[in-house]
């Protein structure tokens, strides 16, 4: 068992199996250290077991997101209408300068200044 | 206190925020998106200043490019005017919505959605503000919620994982 940790996660050389996210085998790890016996686990058997669980956790992540959402939803909705002059004055406004418009990117949050 | 400018792309994304001072620049915060689209034109703009067109004087045909420099009031125009020929929005807000602003970047919503409800905001009355204020922290609390159910769910996956290896390697 090889660990590649240029930031692909660890994979084995030996099978050409895919890398699996370092988040995973950590977490896996965290949890055979609260588990008695854990440190007896070889590296090899964490690697393939995290590789196995991870497409299970990562459903269950995205199903968190969507229900996430879902509720953030649920309560705008229910509270923003009830709000007298809501919504909305000039979305459309900006919606159609936008779509004549040439450039496009993808979503992110605040971080580097300038000034 | 600044002026504060929000900045979005065709797709609704959010690029960054512009800062001025009476049209001066004071800060430009760019997210991961913002800084690929638009950092190298910001560098230029600090060295050499912000092009616009203007037209001449009597030929409405005819123009020459101009250099506004981060310092001077006519710069927040200037990147208007630059934001919106290059396909992006420049959106002044009030401070109280830049407040919720700051909440419904924290909302697990498509980037359309939060940009319609920013533009909403903006037209809207300083008590319904507060009500919207009070309805996004609800609405993140709601979210903050599914998304702890989905991590205990994701912890307990991966507990069941090690108590299977841990077994297996008793033997």
């Amino acid at each position: 068992m090889g660990i590649d940790l240029c930031g692909r996660g660890w994979s084995s050389p030996e099978t050409q199996e895919a890398p699996v996210d370092v988040r995973h085998v950590n977490a896996l790890q965290s949890s055979l250290a609260r588990t008695p016996g854990g440190e007896r686990v070889p590296a090899g058997s964490i690697c393939d077991k995290a590789r196995s669980v991870a497409p299970e956790a990562e459903a269950i992540e995205r199903k968190g997101e969507r229900l996430a959402a879902r509720a953030a939803r649920k309560v705008l909705e229910t509270r923003l209408s009830s709000l007298k002059d809501f919504p909305i004055p000039e979305a459309s406004d900006f919606e159609e300068r936008l779509k004549t418009a040439p450039v496009a990117g993808s979503d992110g949050h605040a971080r580097k200044t300038y000034g | 206190m600044d002026d504060i400018s929000l900045l979005f792309d065709r797709a609704h994304s959010f690029l960054g925020e512009v800062a001025t001072s009476s049209g001066a620049m004071r800060r430009i915060v760019l997210t991961a998106d913002g800084e690929h689209l638009l950092e190298a034109h910001l560098k230029d703009w600090q060295s050499r200043g912000v092009p616009v067109l203007r037209e001449v004087t009597g030929h409405a045909e005819v123009f020459f490019q101009e250099r506004i420099q981060v310092r001077q009031p006519e710069f927040l125009d200037a990147v208007q005017q630059w934001i919106e020929n290059h396909g992006m929005a420049l959106i002044s807000v009030r401070p109280e919505v830049f407040g919720c602003w700051d909440l419904i970047v924290r909302l697990p919503i498509e980037p359309r959605e939060r940009f319609l409800l920013l533009v909403s905001l903006r037209g809207s009355t300083p008590t319904d503000l507060k009500d919207c204020n009070a309805a996004l922290i609800e609405a993140i609390g709601a979210a903050d919620t599914e998304r702890g159910n989905a991590e205990k769910a994701v912890a307990k996956l991966w507990n069941s994982a090690a108590k299977q290896l841990v077994a297996q390697f008793a033997k």
